[in-house]
């Protein structure tokens, strides 16, 4: 029998700050039909059940609209079934349907469990108040193929959202389920079981980096899985040195040589790094015009001024008095004297300051 | 630096002007000569003057001494620098110093090197540090030094060169900030904005929890409702359904009774298969009478003309035939005299001749005569003499064969000398003879043949004409009595007919002659009165029919109605509908009472139905209520919804803000760290050039002690103090006078450390008018010892103030 394992979709989520609103709107579309197109998976692999572990909302209160979307693939699929586990954002007071007899849900008082022949899947939803004691309620048939859903981060302590390891060992889980972490993670619990976080379908930010999908389970004596990265896009960022370069020129050919390789179609952030001359000037947008082919580019300019104190040491202009000043007045942090040094040599040799 | 002489073209009240210079000059007039005006043209001619600007009150110099003549606005200065001559000639406009004239000579050749301002390349400062330094009027004297000074001081000092002017840094710093803190406050403001909208956005949201409840419950209750209102619904059909029962059993009772009714009108309700018989024995009762009524006949024209032809036309036949013989005749005698013999041709040979008479044996034998004439030509020794000449001819060729060339000679001589000899005797001997003969017979001949119309010189021709035309006009001459003699025996054979027939057309009055129309006219009237003669019996034996059988058909209805005894007055279409209108409602009735069984049976209804009192209205009114609640609360967080699907990019949005915000104030800091640093290094700058200029100022006011009777002092920021009564005093509390002098010995400081390499002059325009009588003697003997090293060029307006 095959199975998907996803979570922490978040339909209707708030996109990167960064992006420009048509973008923003784009991406949050493109959240909804990934999700879709993960249920046009399951079909067309014949993949009856779907674990939703937590999080397939953004907010505590979705709206009607995101709901009513949710609902209605399921009530389009009713062949599948849909284990969904409330997560830490899915929270009770929206709008409900609960006659769809296809979706399966879980509560916070006991373990819930559903039969698929040998295959066992149970879930709770854990809160301020069961957070402890939920473990203790778990009884699994040694017998069964074991699936347990929760939403939480693995931890060593107690607590909100957060699931301690070593009070799962040893009862009897095949496959641990989990929701909450945004990438794709696998470990032991114990000589019989795995966990796994199959993290969310697409990155929403760049906190959010690198390959998205879900987990397909395929159980026959035991459970075997593997990630498929499935987001419509990926966000990738890079770090560009470019202390070698003199100017905007050489800036934009290293970073189109550093970003040759990645597919137009993700969404791209480049940290400018190293030590550059005060009047090696560039804008970032300058650099966003020859990337203008990806499908979003963000760019940090990261670097500091190079300042080469021993030019200035026996320098008995007014330059090199301020200069020597900043350097040595340790009431400055680094950062602060580059910036410092920086903005005054710019404004001293007339140069242009942003 | 020395300045040599000045020449003003025009400035001010001031024309073609001359001025030299010395070491130290000393120019003392009253007021209103032009001291200032020379001071002002000095300047100029080194740093130009400024721009009349349209929009400013200010009394520029370029106003204010714009010559009052009207005439040339400049002149020219001559000085001595790094010793070369160098000559400075400006022109300038009313107005505008773009066009205004500037040229520089250097040792008598034109020059750039000074640049555009040459003050400045020569003395290293602005026109306002000029001002304040080289040229020393009676206005109150500030002691301080700006950044171009220090520039100047430190470049000079720590042999560097530098370029940027601090303070225009420091300008650019505190523009910088305010355009950062403009931006910091418009980012502030429209945070205090975002955070509102937040605000008023996530108490919206909040609002969205009892929303959301409330659409719970009401979709709870709607449910319910929704329930309540399908058992309703289901009840009022099933009384739905017995009020459609009940409809078909009073369909089932009404159409009993439009029965029973309709049977009570007949002793028995004729079958429909005799009421078609009657039916269509009335549409033939119809038809015959009809037949009857159009079986007419006109017998006036039937009896014309049986009156008219009969017994009268028996011999009608034979007075065709008579016709047609009369016709033959009458074309017979036409073709007849239509045949007439031409014999026109004969009659131009043998018009009024006889042709009997014509003696043709006559003419034969005088052709034959001259026939004989001819045939006698042919004499039989003509013919043996050519005979033999040609018998010569021949053997002499057979000779020459043999070539026997003198026989051949002598028997082709003879050979053709025998047939001239009978040529000759033939035309000469025999023509002569006969030609006397025929001549004549031939004009007898000539004579008869033309008598007869015949010409030609061939008389056998002729003649065989002749005789051929005489028996062709004999035989024609008796055809021609021939059909005369016939037509003659037509023509009356045709009047017997036609005396027979135009009897017989008499008879009937027809007096035309055209016997064939005739005929046809009486032809076409028999045949008329026969016609008629046929359909009038043909119409008396359909009357007969006729009536015969209306009275049949009327015997069969009488029948009819006497066996159903019915009323005569109802007519069988009335008898009929009534049938119709039975068996409808015969076949309604089964149809409606097979439906009401039907209806009963497939509904599972009973007769002892109770109508049972159910609020139908109130429970749609509640449900219509409820989804109407439902769908408005929808509405409302949809709308609710809607307002706040703008969060999200407001949170961005302050999230960028606030971004923006933390990068400003970083800049900010970084302005005031920048403009904290420069200040500071700038000062450490000054800190180096106080103390050579504090050396020079202490050397200057150890000099002026005694003028001004104190002991005065300098600190690092230039600030002048003096000691009195033991303590330090700060030069606010100077007299203007000492003030004067201490400014004096400070500029002179300041020269000094700025000008190392070449003094410039010094220019001092009635400085020390308030100086009393004692304190001026003293600083006059100042100044003549800084003239030592020092050109200086006074001005004063009091001869009490002279140096």
């Amino acid at each position: 029998m095959k199975l998907i394992h996803c979570a922490d979709i978040h339909l209707g989520s708030k996109i990167e700050a960064k992006f420009p609103k048509e973008k923003s709107i784009e991406r949050r579309r493109e959240v909804l039909n990934t999700f879709s197109r993960m249920i046009d998976y399951a079909r067309e692999h014949n993949i009856k059940i779907i674990l939703l572990s937590g999080d397939i909302f953004d907010k505590d209160k979705p709206s009607i609209k995101d709901k009513t979307y949710f609902y209605k693939i399921i009530k389009n699929n009713p062949d599948i079934d849909f284990l969904y586990l409330n997560g830490n954002h899915d929270k009770d007071g929206s709008y409900i349907e609960n006659d769809i007899i296809n979706l399966k849900t879980f509560n916070k008082e006991n373990f819930t469990y559903y039969n698929y022949e040998n295959i066992c899947i149970c879930g709770i939803e854990i809160d301020n108040i069961n957070y402890k004691s939920f473990y203790s309620k778990l009884e699994l048939n040694k017998n069964n193929i074991n699936i347990v859903m929760l939403h939480g981060e693995i931890s060593d302590t107690f607590g909100n959202n957060k699931i301690k390891l070593d009070h799962l060992k040893n009862k009897n889980i095949d496959y641990l389920a989990l929701g909450h972490i945004h990438s794709f993670k696998s470990g032991k619990i114990d000589e019989r079981g795995i966990y796994c976080y199959p993290g969310c379908l697409e990155g929403r930010g760049f906190d959010e980096i690198g390959e998205k999908g879900f987990i397909e389970l395929d159980i026959e004596k035991d459970v075997q899985y593997k990630f498929i990265p499935f987001a419509n896009r990926y966000l990738i960022e890079k770090n560009i040195d470019i202390s070698n370069t003199k100017d905007l020129f050489d800036i934009n050919f290293l970073v189109q040589k550093e970003v040759k390789n990645i597919n137009k179609n993700n969404i791209l952030r480049l940290n400018l790094i190293g030590e550059i001359p005060f009047d090696n000037e560039f804008n970032e947008e300058d650099i966003k015009m020859v990337l203008n082919n990806f499908y979003y580019v963000d760019i940090k300019n990261k670097t500091t001024t190079k300042i080469d104190i021993d030019y200035y040491k026996n320098d008995k202009s007014l330059i090199g008095e301020f200069v020597r000043n900043v350097y040595f007045n340790d009431e400055y942090s680094l950062e602060e004297k580059n910036k410092i040094i920086t903005l005054g040599l710019k404004l001293i040799n007339n140069k242009e300051v942003d | 630096m020395r300045l040599a002489s000045i020449h003003i073209i025009n400035y001010g009240k001031l024309s073609n002007y001359d001025l030299k210079f010395d070491n130290i000059n000393c120019i003392c007039e009253e007021n209103g000569y032009g001291k200032s005006t020379i001071v002002s043209f000095i300047k100029a001619m080194f740093y130009g003057l400024e721009t009349l600007k349209n929009n400013t009150s200010k009394f520029v110099d370029r106003k204010h001494f714009y010559p009052f003549n009207r005439g040339v606005f400049g002149g020219n200065i001559i000085f001595i620098y790094n010793n070369k001559e160098y000559r400075i000639e400006r022109i300038f406009d009313e107005k505008s110093e773009i066009k205004d004239l500037l040229k520089v000579y250097c040792n008598g050749n034109e020059t750039t090197e000074l640049g555009l301002i040459p003050g400045i390349t020569i003395f290293g400062i602005n026109k306002e540090n000029f001002e304040k330094i080289i040229s020393i009027n009676s206005n109150k004297i500030t002691l301080q030094t700006d950044s171009d000074i220090n520039k100047k001081l430190n470049n000079y000092i720590e042999n560097v060169s530098e370029e940027f002017d601090i303070d225009e840094v420091l300008k650019n710093l505190k523009k910088y900030k305010k355009e950062q803190s403009d931006k910091l406050k418009i980012t502030k403001d429209n945070n205090k904005i975002l955070i509102n909208e937040i605000h008023n956005l996530e108490s919206i949201k909040t609002s969205l929890d009892n929303k959301y409840l409330q659409l719970n419950r009401l979709e709870n209750t709607k449910k319910e409702i929704n329930s309540k209102y399908e058992i309703a619904q289901e009840k009022r059909l099933t009384e739905q359904k017995y009020q459609t029962l009940h409809t078909y059993k009073d369909e089932v009772l009404k159409c009993q009774n439009e029965l029973r009714e309709l049977k009570n009108k007949y002793h028995e309700i004729p079958k429909e298969q005799e009421i078609n018989v009657i039916k269509s024995l009335y549409t033939d009762l119809e038809t015959t009478n009809k037949l009857l009524e159009n079986n007419n006949f006109d017998n006036n024209e039937y009896i014309f003309l049986k009156n008219k032809y009969e017994n009268k036309i028996d011999d009608k036949n034979k007075i065709e035939e008579k016709i047609a013989q009369f016709n033959i005749l009458e074309n017979d005698i036409t073709t007849l005299e239509n045949s007439k013999i031409n014999d026109e041709e004969l009659q131009k040979h043998f018009s009024g001749i006889n042709v009997d008479e014509i003696d043709l044996k006559m003419i034969k034998s005088k052709i034959n005569e001259v026939n004989i004439v001819v045939e006698k030509k042919k004499n039989p020794l003509l013919i043996v003499l050519l005979c033999f000449s040609i018998g010569l001819i021949i053997t002499s060729i057979i000779l020459m064969n043999f070539n026997l060339h003198n026989l051949f000679i002598i028997f082709i001589v003879f050979g053709v000398l025998l047939l001239i000899l009978d040529m000759f005797i033939y035309f000469n001997s025999s023509l002569k003879k006969t030609n006397i003969i025929n001549e004549k017979t031939k004009q007898e001949l000539n004579t008869i043949f033309s008598s007869y119309r015949y010409f030609g010189d061939d008389f056998n021709a002729l003649y065989y004409q002749l005789e051929n035309d005489v028996n062709k006009y004999k035989e024609l001459l008796l055809n021609k009595e021939n059909n005369e003699k016939n037509i003659k025996l037509k023509k009356e054979e045709k009047e017997l007919l036609k005396i027979s027939i135009e009897e017989f057309f008499k008879r009937f009055n027809i007096l035309n002659d055209n016997y064939l129309l005739n005929i046809k006219l009486i032809n076409d009237e028999v045949n008329k009165l026969n016609f008629l003669e046929k359909t009038y019996n043909e119409y008396v034996i359909k009357e007969k029919e006729y009536q015969q059988k209306i009275k049949e058909i009327n015997d069969k209805i009488n029948d009819f109605y006497d066996k159903y005894k019915l009323n005569k007055s109802l007519t069988i279409d009335e008898i009929n509908n009534d049938l119709i209108q039975y068996n409808i409602l015969w076949k309604n009735l089964k149809n409606i009472e097979n439906k009401y069984n039907n209806f009963k049976e497939s509904n599972h209804l009973s007769d002892d139905y109770h109508e049972k009192n159910i609020d139908f209205e109130t429970i749609k009114n509640q449900k219509e209520k409820i989804n109407e609640e439902y769908h408005n609360a929808l509405m409302e967080i949809n709308e609710l919804e809607e307002e706040i699907s703008s969060l999200d990019d407001k949170k961005n949005q302050l999230e960028n803000n606030n971004q923006e915000k933390e990068i400003i104030e970083e800049k900010i800091k970084i302005n005031d760290y920048v403009n904290k640093e420069l200040i500071k290094a700038d000062q450490n700058l000054k800190d180096k050039f106080v103390s050579p200029i504090k050396n020079k100022f202490c050397e200057y006011s150890l000099l002026i002690e005694k003028t001004i009777g104190e002991k005065v002092s300098m600190d690092k920021d230039y600030r002048i103090f003096f000691d009195r009564e033991g303590m330090l005093r700060s030069s606010d509390h100077l007299s203007s006078g000492n003030l004067a002098i201490c400014a004096l010995c400070f500029r002179l400081a300041l020269i000094d450390n700025m000008f190392t390499n070449e003094n410039p002059f010094i220019i001092m325009d009635d400085p020390f008018v308030l100086l009393d009588e004692t304190h001026f003697q003293k600083t006059k003997e100042l100044i003549k010892l800084l003239a030592k090293n020092k050109q200086i060029i006074y001005f004063t307006c009091h001869q009490s103030r002279k140096i």
